[in-house]
C-alpha cells in the first residue's frame, strides 16, 4: 500500500502496522511542538465529521503531511475515546466509512488491497465485478434494505457473491464502519487525559454546539424519572431487549422527540439489543422528528393496548406528555402541589356532580 | 413412568453407552453440555452448563449417567461450565439445521409419512449447502434425530463468527423469501438457436423487449428456471381444461405457454440461455413473477413456517448429540453421510435395540409402524421386538414387564 493510502485509510491493518513502526508515544503526540499540525487537524477531522463533511487532502506535497494526517487520526481517536459520547463515535466511524466508499469508487484498483485488509474472501476481480464469499456479503449487506441486495437476488456459486465494484464499496464502507465503531472507546489512561485536556474541552463544546443545532429544549433538562408509566415501562422493555410493538415504538420515540430529545439521544436509547439496527432506527427516528409527529394521545394508547401502569395522575390527564409537564410543574413547584390538588378535587367533585346530573337526566 | 420401566430404560441406555460409537463434537472442551435424565420423569429438568475436559471423561459421564436426553451447545465458549450465560464467554458456533416435522406446514399424518417428507426438505437443503454456500462434505454432518427430524451441523470455520442476524439471512436464503422478479429478469439481447424470426412464430423480426432469465445457470437462478421448464411441461401433459390453471394468463396466453411447453428446442433455450422473448404481445414479467412465487414454495426448503428459523439463529442453542439415545423414542441420533440419506430408513435404520421379545403393558390403546411392522395394539400385556417395546415405553405409553 502506498504511503498516501496509509494516509486515507489510517484504520486500516497495513496502516496500524506503519504506525507502530513510527514509535511515537501517546504523550509526546499530545505535547510534542513537532506535532502541533496534527493535533489541530484531528479537531479540523472532529469538525468535519460533525458537520457531516469529512474531506481529506487530495494530494501530498511531502512525507511530513502525510505525516500529518496519519497521526491526526490517531490523535482524534485519543480525544474521541477520552470525550466518550456514542453519537460522536458513531459519526466518527460512519463519516470515514463514507470517504472511503468514495475514494474506492473515483479509484477502483484500491478494492482488492482494502477488501484484502479487512480480511474479506473473494476472487475472480474483474473490470466491474468480483466474486466475495457469502459469509462476507452477509455480514456486511445487512443493513442495505433495498430488495435487490439479498443474497437470494445475487448470482450465488459454491459459495461466492458475485457483485459490481459499487456494491463491494459499499460493503467495504459498512465493514470499516464496523471496524471503527467497536474499536472504539479506546481505554485513555487518566494522565494522558490529563496531557490532552485543552484538546478534549474543545472537542466537548463542538460536540456540546453540534447536539444543541439537534436538541429542541423547551422542556428544558429531559427527566425520565418524570415520565408517565406506559413511556417508563416502554424504555425498561427495550432495555431488557424486549420488542416493542410498533404502536409502541411509534408513541415512545414521538414522546422522547416532544420532550426535546435530540435524535441521536433517541436512537441511543435503543441502542442496547444485540440487535440493534442503527440505519433502521435512525431512519424511524428521523422519519418522526422530520414530521413533527406527535405522541399519540392516552385514548389511542389504551386503544392499542399501550397504556400500562395508571397511576393517579394518569387519572388528571389526557396525554402522556400532559402527565410529564405535570410532573414537571410539581417538581419545580413543590409548594403548589396543595393548591394543584385542592383545585383538582374541586374540579372533580364538580365533574361527579355534573355526572350525577347527566344521569338523572337521562333517567327522567 | 413408573419406577420398575424408569430402571430398565436405564439399564438399556446404559449397555447402548458402554458399546455405542459417539464421537465428541470439535473442540469439545468448549462445549456447554445439558442432560435431561429419567428419574425425575415425567418432570422434563434439564441439567446444564457441565463441560468434558475429555473424550474419556464425556463417554464416563454417558455411561454412568445413562441420560434420556443428551445435548451439547452450538456454540464455542471459553468457560462452557459457567453458570450463567454471559460469563461463559461466547467464541463463535457451528452453523445449525434443524428440519423437524413438527414444523413443517401441512404437517403429514404418519410418522414414517412425516419423516419421508421431512426427508425431501432435507435433499433440498443438501444442495443448497453444497452448491450455493460451497460447503466441502467434510465440514457437513448430517444427523437423523431421532425424533422427527435430521439436523445439519457445519464445521466450516467462515461460518462460526456469524451472528444471529446472519444466520437468520442464510435461512431466508434457503427459503427462497424475497426473491425479486426484477434480480432475475434481465432486457439484454438474447442470443439463440430457436432465434426470433423463425418461421414457426409468424415470421416475427423483431422483439420489442428483449427478456431473458438472469443467472440461469447457477444458484436461485437456476433453480427457477428448471422450475418453470419442469412446470411448462407438466402443465403440457394436463387436459386442456387444468392446464395452467393455478396461474393467471388469458385463453391466448396459454395457447402460447402450451406451444413452447411442447417444443424441445425452446426448453433448452430456456434451460441454457434463459430465454423468455418468445412472442410479442406476451407480458413474460407477469408469467415469471407468478413463476418465481411458485418456485420460492416448491423449491426452497419448507423450513417451517417459524420455528425452524430461530433454530440457526439462536447461537447459544443446545442441540441433541449425534450419536446418542432420543429419550422420547430409544432411537439413535444417527449420523448419515450425505449420499446415503436417500435410501435411509429411519424406523429400521436408526433403532439401537434388538429384536428379541419382551414383555411391556401397553396402559392406552396405540398405532404405530416400526421396521415395516404395523402394530396395533389394544391395552394389555404383549411381548414385541424389543426397539418396539423400548419405543412404547419412550412414548410413555407402556410399561415394561408382564
Amino acid at each position: 500500500m502506498r504511503l498516501e493510502d496509509i494516509a486515507l485509510f489510517p484504520y486500516l491493518n497495513e496502516s496500524s502496522v506503519y504506525i507502530s513502526k513510527l514509535d511515537i508515544s501517546p504523550e509526546s503526540l499530545a505535547t510534542s511542538r513537532a506535532f502541533e499540525k496534527a493535533r489541530r487537524r484531528a479537531i479540523n477531522r472532529i469538525e468535519g465529521v460533525l458537520s457531516g463533511d469529512l474531506s481529506k487532502p487530495a494530494s501530498f506535497s511531502n512525507e511530513s503531511e502525510i505525516l500529518v494526517e496519519i497521526l491526526s487520526y490517531i490523535y482524534a481517536r485519543i480525544l474521541i475515546s477520552s470525550v466518550n459520547e456514542a453519537a460522536l463515535i458513531r459519526k466518527f466511524a460512519l463519516q470515514e466509512a463514507i470517504f472511503a466508499h468514495d475514494t474506492i469508487l473515483k479509484n477502483k484498483d484500491l478494492i482488492p488491497e482494502i477488501s484484502k485488509d479487512l480480511g474479506f474472501i473473494f476472487k475472480d476481480v474483474e473490470i466491474d465485478s468480483v466474486a466475495i464469499h457469502f459469509t462476507d456479503y452477509i455480514k456486511y449487506s445487512l443493513s442495505l434494505k433495498n430488495i435487490s441486495s439479498k443474497m437470494v437476488n445475487k448470482r450465488v456459486e459454491s459459495g461466492f457473491v458475485t457483485i459490481t465494484h459499487n456494491e463491494v464499496a459499499r460493503l467495504i464502507q459498512e465493514a470499516i464502519r464496523i471496524k471503527i465503531e467497536f474499536s472504539l472507546p479506546a481505554t485513555i489512561p487518566d494522565d494522558l487525559q490529563e496531557l490532552c485536556s485543552n484538546d478534549i474541552k474543545e472537542v466537548e463544546t463542538i460536540f456540546n454546539e453540534f447536539k444543541k443545532d439537534y436538541v429542541d429544549t423547551d422542556f428544558g433538562e429531559i427527566m425520565p424519572g418524570l415520565f408517565p408509566p406506559c413511556i417508563r415501562k416502554a424504555l425498561t422493555d427495550v432495555k431488557s431487549g424486549v420488542n416493542l410493538a410498533h404502536s409502541m415504538r411509534f408513541a415512545l420515540v414521538s414522546f422522547l422527540y416532544n420532550i426535546g430529545m435530540g435524535n441521536e439521544d433517541i436512537i441511543n436509547a435503543f441502542n442496547v439489543s444485540p440487535d440493534f439496527d442503527y440505519e433502521k432506527t435512525s431512519y424511524q427516528v428521523n422519519h418522526i422528528s422530520k414530521n413533527e409527529y406527535k405522541c399519540p394521545a392516552c385514548s389511542t394508547m389504551v386503544t392499542y393496548g399501550n397504556c400500562f401502569g395508571k397511576d393517579e395522575i394518569c387519572e388528571k390527564i389526557k396525554h402522556p406528555l400532559g402527565y410529564y409537564s405535570r410532573k414537571i410543574y410539581f417538581s419545580k413547584n413543590p409548594s403548589n402541589t396543595k393548591t394543584v390538588k385542592a383545585k383538582e378535587e374541586k374540579e372533580e367533585t364538580e365533574k361527579e356532580i355534573s355526572k350525577k346530573e347527566a344521569k338523572e337526566k337521562e333517567i327522567n | 413412568m413408573d419406577e420398575l420401566t424408569k430402571r430398565f430404560l436405564r439399564f438399556e441406555f446404559q449397555k447402548y453407552y458402554e458399546k455405542a460409537e459417539i464421537h465428541a463434537p470439535p473442540s469439545l472442551n468448549m462445549r456447554e453440555w445439558g442432560f435431561i435424565q429419567f428419574d425425575p420423569m415425567p418432570e422434563i429438568i434439564m441439567r446444564r452448563h457441565k463441560s468434558f475436559g475429555s473424550y474419556g471423561e464425556m463417554r464416563e459421564y454417558l455411561t454412568a449417567m445413562a441420560p434420556a436426553h443428551c445435548y451439547y451447545s452450538v456454540a464455542y465458549y471459553a468457560a462452557p461450565a459457567a453458570p450463567v450465560m454471559n460469563r461463559k464467554e461466547w467464541k463463535g458456533a457451528d452453523l445449525i439445521f434443524d428440519l423437524d416435522a413438527d414444523h413443517l406446514p401441512g404437517a403429514k399424518k404418519t410418522y414414517s409419512e412425516m419423516l419421508e417428507h421431512v426427508k425431501s426438505e432435507t435433499l433440498k437443503l443438501i444442495d443448497f449447502l453444497t452448491d450455493d454456500f460451497g460447503f466441502y462434505e467434510n465440514n457437513i454432518e448430517l444427523v437423523f434425530s431421532g425424533g422427527r427430524g435430521y439436523h445439519f451441523h457445519i464445521y466450516d470455520p467462515k461460518v462460526k463468527d456469524l451472528g444471529s442476524a446472519e444466520r437468520r439471512e442464510i435461512v431466508n436464503y434457503i427459503r427462497g423469501r424475497g426473491l425479486s422478479v426484477d434480480s432475475y429478469l434481465s432486457k439484454e439481447a438474447m442470443a439463440g438457436d430457436y432465434g426470433v424470426g423463425s418461421k414457426s412464430f409468424k415470421g416475427m423480426k423483431k422483439v420489442p423487449e428483449k427478456y431473458s432469465i438472469k443467472n440461469q445457470d447457477t444458484g436461485w437462478g437456476k433453480r427457477i428456471t428448471k422450475y418453470m421448464i419442469e412446470y411448462l411441461v407438466k402443465e403440457s401433459e394436463k387436459d386442456e381444461k387444468e392446464r395452467f390453471n393455478n396461474i393467471q394468463a388469458t385463453p391466448t396466453e396459454k395457447k402460447k405457454l402450451l406451444e413452447i411447453s411442447k417444443n424441445p428446442d425452446a426448453l433448452h433455450d430456456i434451460e441454457v440461455n434463459g430465454r423468455l422473448d418468445f412472442f410479442k404481445a406476451f407480458d413474460f414479467r407477469k408469467f415469471f413473477k407468478q413463476i418465481i412465487e411458485m418456485a420460492a414454495d416448491e423449491v426452497g426448503v419448507d423450513a417451517g413456517a417459524s420455528v425452524d428459523e430461530p433454530v440457526t439463529g439462536d447461537i447459544k442453542r443446545l442441540i441433541r448429540a449425534p450419536g446418542s439415545l432420543h429419550g422420547g423414542t430409544g432411537f439413535i441420533a444417527k449420523k448419515i453421510k450425505l449420499d446415503e440419506l436417500e435410501n435411509f430408513l429411519p424406523l429400521s435404520d436408526a433403532f439401537a435395540f434388538g429384536k428379541e421379545e419382551i414383555p411391556v403393558r401397553v396402559g392406552k390403546p396405540f398405532s404405530f409402524e416400526l421396521d415395516f411392522k404395523e402394530y396395533d395394539l389394544d391395552v394389555g400385556s404383549y411381548k414385541i421386538p424389543k426397539y418396539a417395546a423400548i419405543y412404547l415405553m419412550c412414548r410413555g405409553v407402556a410399561k415394561y414387564g408382564s
